[in-house]
Parts: structure tokens; C-alpha cells; sequence
């Protein structure tokens, strides 16, 4: 394991880097504000729908706008809401997608520890049902329904899948809302891939 | 334009910019201006003096030609102006919330649009524009806020300078009216080619303690714990997003949400069942508890940013009840169920607004 300390003398300010044999980054920035900010993040997008590991056979394909739906399938656990969970610290929870990674965070201004503990475990504990899975459709088909009203994301989305990534049929880092043929197999082939984090 | 950009980037790029706003009937307009504190500064520079001279520069001799804010440069304003305006309804929400505005508040100064009407404002001649704005400086009521770490004695001392130079004669401080609720409820339908309907509710009351009304807010559609997200959104699965929002000085509470155009109707009648639920005490305490913890956490960032400490103070000064944060928080954190019962009570509908993504209205 790595571990970096970038400091300033000027600013007064310094953050540590740490790189862990996994891969995943550990990046510790303190600061004088009362509110503190986590994120959990994944190198795994809108992009990332075909896919395989080492020990498989074959690439394995999951419907388009997945990793968005996931992002907000994670937000479940068998005992009830992830959102129930922090509103007993108060903090502010939240994700989103882009084309090529899921971030999951917390704001909060008090108990980072607990919001911390509660931040690794949801996000590393996918909790699927068909009725969950189903609850959450009309909800995602709101939010990219929401955003195809707004001129200059239509205009982002365009330009960047049409011209610049290239993907089968321009992908959103939402998806589309006719792409809904969502099973909890999909979530869970896709839940289960090791991105890094 | 030029001789000021290059101002402010030799003052580690530092900006001013204009800033418009509403507050129910209270037009705001102002300059702001941002800069690192001095102590970050690599040569030593005092970057606050002189970004506190260069905005009184800005405010109290700006570029005139002929007496009058310069032809050109006024007309290209002015379109920006009329611009603006027009790109309203590319944020639909935002649009939907502006003509929401427009209908619970018709006939008041709440009801104006920020950047006036582009028929009024193609009226406008750079001399008359130049007037009004003398005269504002003399006559409008001003407030000087600044924040950071540094030490403003001298820039409070130049801003008084200034303004002695120039005579000021403010008249009496603007006050928000309480607005009177409707004789029968309306709802406006407007068609747009749209992909989802925008749903607006406006309720009134005669608010009798706003913190009570605060809270009750809050769990009426505050955050993630609220009634509308938990039922309308999470429940039922209707809508991305459903938030309620409260403005004590006009005596209004808004509800906004994007829903699909067949759902408007159960949409709205989950609204006004869940602010029922509340009027009727059918909230438990773990919830009123979430949402005072919620608080609690929102309240405590209110120093974090510079932008928040500011609109903090502005909007209690206009509120006419200067108190900190942690002085409102702790009213918060007291009211009880019965208050916010009570509060629940008092709102009325008044306004049903749609911008209707429905074809049969195209």
C-alpha cells in the first residue's frame, strides 16, 4: 500500500493519497469547514455494457442505462431504505452516473464516522427485488424525461455520443426509456462485476 | 470592459458580477465581487483593497459618454436582457415555477418577472436608464455585506465615502405583503410540446409562526424523509422528483413536481392527501425526528461557503429578523407536533398551475 502526503506551507494545507493493491484510491482531504464529504466511486458507467473478467469464458451484455438504474437500485436494503438509514444522522445522500463511473456520496455536518460505515456498506451490499426493481422505473423514466426537456443537455448528450464515444446506439448515462427490459439478473451480473473503485 | 477584465485577472482573477433577484415583492439587484484573501497573495498584493476600489469604481463612476451609459455597449445589454427572458422556457421547471409565481400572485409586485417585460425593456434609452440608476444609488435601501477572513474596516470606510459623496436620501425600507388567499381555488393548464408536465401548487396562509410552518414544510416535502418524496415519489413511484418549499413573508407554501401528463391529476391528489395526513396529526415521531435531524445537518453548513453565509444574512435582513443560524436552528428544533399541526391547518390551495405535456391540449 502507497501512502502520499501533498502538502502546502503557504495554503496550510495538505491531503494524503493512498493506493491500495486493489486499485482503488483512498484520497483523505481535511479541511476547516464543518461539512464533511464522502464518495465511494466506481469506474463503471453508462458506457460499460459489454464486459468480461479473467475467469470468464465469454463477454457478458447488459441492457443499456443499467449502471444508472443500479445506481438507484442501491439505494435499497433488505431491512429498508438506504435514504431511511441516513436520515437518522440527518446527512445528505446521493449518487450519479456519468459514461464511465458511479459515485455514491454523503454530505454531513455531524457522525461521519457512522455515515461513513453506512456509506462502504450499502453501496457494497445490493439488495434486489423484481417488486424493487419494478418500483423504480417510473421514477428513472421521470428523471431522464426531466432532462430531455432541457435543451443543453440534449445538446451534451448529443454531441458526446455522436461524435466523440462511440457507442451502438448513443448511449445516455441514464439510458433510454424504451431500454426498460430490466430483470434482476441483469442487476446483479452487473452488480457483481469487478470494477475498480 | 477590456481595462477591467485585465483588472481583475492581475488580482489572481478575481470577478464581479451583477446579481438580480426576487424576494417575494422585493426586487433585488446589486454587484458582487470575489477575490483570494490577501494572505494567499504571492507578491504581497493587497488584493481586497483594491478589489473593494475597483468595485466602487464600478458602482459610483461608471463609463458615460454624452452624459448616459454608452450607446453601443447599452444595446447589446439590452438583448442580453430580452435574451435571457426568452431562454426562460428552456429550463421548464424553472419556467413552470416562474408562471406559477405569476398566477398565485397576480396583481402583486411578487407577480413581475425579475428582468421586467422585453416590451419594456426595448423602451429603454441609455439616458433614462442612467437616471433611474443615479437615483437608485441615492434613494434605494442598500445593504453592504462581506464575508471572508479578512479584516473590511477599510472597505467599510470607502463605501461610506463614497456614499457621502453622493448624498443619499434612502427611502423607507420596502416591506412584503402577506398574500390574500383566492375566493375558489384556480388552475391554469398551459400546453407546451413537451416531454413531461410540470406540476405546480401554491397554498396560502396567514402564518402565525414561521417556524412552525418551517418545519412542517420540511415534512411535508423538505428532503428525503418528507412525506411527498417518501409516498409521491418513492411509494407510488410518480414523479423523479416532488419538493415543497415555504415563503413566511408572503404567507405562501409551493409544491413543484415533474410528472407524467396522465398522472397529473393523481399526483396532485396525493399531494394535498399527504398535507392532509399532516393536518390531521398522522406523522410519527421517528418521523418529525428525521427531519429535525436533517436540519440540524443543513444548518450546520450555513458557514461553509461564503455565497451561504451571505444569502444567509441578506435574506434576514429582508426578513426584518437578524438572527444566526444557530439562533433559528435552536427555534427549530422546539416547535412541537401540536405547532406544526397547527401550522398545517392554516394553508389553503390557492393555485393550480400545469405546464401540460398532454397532446389533446396542443
Amino acid at each position: 500500500m502507497k501512502k502520499e502526503i501533498i502538502s502546502s506551507e503557504r495554503l496550510g494545507e495538505q491531503y494524503t493519497v493512498i493506493r491500495h493493491p486493489s486499485g482503488c484510491t483512498v484520497c483523505l482531504y481535511p479541511t476547516r469547514e464543518k461539512t464533511a464529504v464522502a464518495l465511494f466511486s466506481t469506474r463503471y458507467g453508462s458506457v460499460d455494457t459489454t464486459f468480461k473478467t479473467a475467469a470468464d469464458s465469454d463477454y457478458v451484455t447488459v441492457p443499456e442505462g443499467i449502471a444508472h438504474y443500479l445506481e438507484h437500485k442501491l439505494f435499497e436494503s433488505d431491512e429498508c431504505s438506504v435514504f431511511d438509514l441516513f436520515a437518522e444522522t440527518g446527512a445528505q445522500v446521493n449518487a450519479y452516473t456519468s459514461f464511465d463511473a458511479t459515485t455514491y456520496l454523503f454530505l454531513s455536518t455531524k457522525d461521519f464516522a457512522k455515515n461513513l460505515r453506512l456509506l462502504l456498506d450499502f453501496v457494497q451490499r445490493p439488495y434486489f427485488t423484481d417488486e424493487n426493481v419494478e418500483k423504480e422505473r417510473g421514477i428513472i423514466e421521470q428523471e431522464i424525461k426531466m432532462y430531455l426537456d432541457d435543451p443543453g443537455t440534449r445538446v451534451f448528450i448529443t454531441v458526446w455520443t455522436r461524435s466523440i464515444i462511440i457507442t451502438p446506439s448513443g448511449l445516455t448515462s441514464r439510458g433510454r426509456s424504451k431500454a426498460f427490459k430490466k430483470s434482476t439478473r441483469s442487476f446483479s451480473t452487473a452488480a457483481t462485476i469487478p470494477f475498480t473503485i | 470592459m477590456r481595462a477591467l477584465n485585465r483588472k481583475l485577472s492581475a488580482l489572481y482573477s478575481a470577478g464581479i458580477w451583477d446579481h438580480v433577484g426576487k424576494s417575494g415583492d422585493l426586487q433585488r439587484f446589486g454587484l458582487c465581487a470575489t477575490a483570494i484573501d490577501d494572505a494567499y497573495a504571492i507578491g504581497n498584493e493587497k488584493v481586497l483593497s483594491e478589489l473593494s476600489e475597483t468595485l466602487c469604481g464600478c458602482l459610483f463612476r461608471p463609463v458615460l459618454e454624452n452624459g448616459a451609459f454608452p450607446e453601443k455597449n447599452f444595446g447589446v445589454l439590452k438583448q442580453l436582457l430580452t435574451d435571457m427572458n426568452d431562454a426562460e422556457i428552456n429550463d421548464k421547471a424553472l419556467y413552470a415555477y416562474r408562471r406559477g409565481t405569476e398566477e398565485t400572485h397576480r396583481g402583486e409586485p411578487a407577480a413581475v418577472s425579475m428582468y421586467g417585460e422585453n416590451e419594456e425593456i426595448r423602451k429603454i434609452t441609455p439616458q433614462a436608464a442612467y437616471e433611474a440608476y443615479t437615483k437608485a444609488l441615492r434613494t434605494m435601501n442598500i445593504e453592504i455585506l462581506c464575508v471572508g477572513r479578512a479584516d473590511f474596516s477599510d472597505t467599510r470606510e470607502l463605501f461610506r465615502e463614497e456614499f457621502r459623496k453622493i448624498g443619499r436620501a434612502a427611502l423607507p425600507r420596502p416591506e412584503n405583503r402577506p398574500s390574500a388567499l383566492k375566493a375558489e381555488p384556480i388552475t391554469v393548464v398551459q400546453p407546451m410540446e413537451i416531454a413531461q408536465s410540470k406540476l405546480y401548487l401554491s397554498f396560502k396562509a396567514d402564518i402565525q409562526n414561521r417556524y412552525a410552518a418551517r418545519v412542517m414544510c420540511e415534512l411535508f416535502g423538505g428532503d428525503v424523509s418528507s412525506k411527498l418524496f417518501t409516498v409521491v415519489r418513492e411509494k407510488l413511484s410518480l414523479c423523479y422528483y416532488c419538493t415543497s418549499s415555504i415563503h413566511p413573508d408572503k404567507g405562501t407554501m409551493t409544491v413543484e413536481s415533474g410528472v407524467e401528463e396522465k398522472n397529473v391529476e393523481k399526483a396532485k391528489e396525493e399531494i394535498l392527501r399527504q398535507l392532509g395526513e399532516i393536518q390531521n396529526g398522522n406523522f410519527t415521531g421517528e418521523e418529525l425526528r428525521k427531519i429535525k435531524n436533517s436540519l440540524e445537518n443543513a444548518f450546520g453548513a450555513w458557514y461553509d461557503t461564503l455565497n451561504n453565509a451571505s444569502n444567509w444574512y441578506l435574506a434576514r435582513i429582508l426578513e426584518n429578523d437578524i438572527e444566526s443560524p444557530e439562533e433559528r436552528l435552536k427555534k427549530l428544533l422546539a416547535v412541537t407536533r401540536e405547532e406544526i399541526v397547527e401550522a398545517a391547518r392554516a394553508f389553503r390551495l390557492d393555485t393550480t398551475y400545469v405546464l401540460s405535456a398532454g397532446k389533446e391540449n396542443a
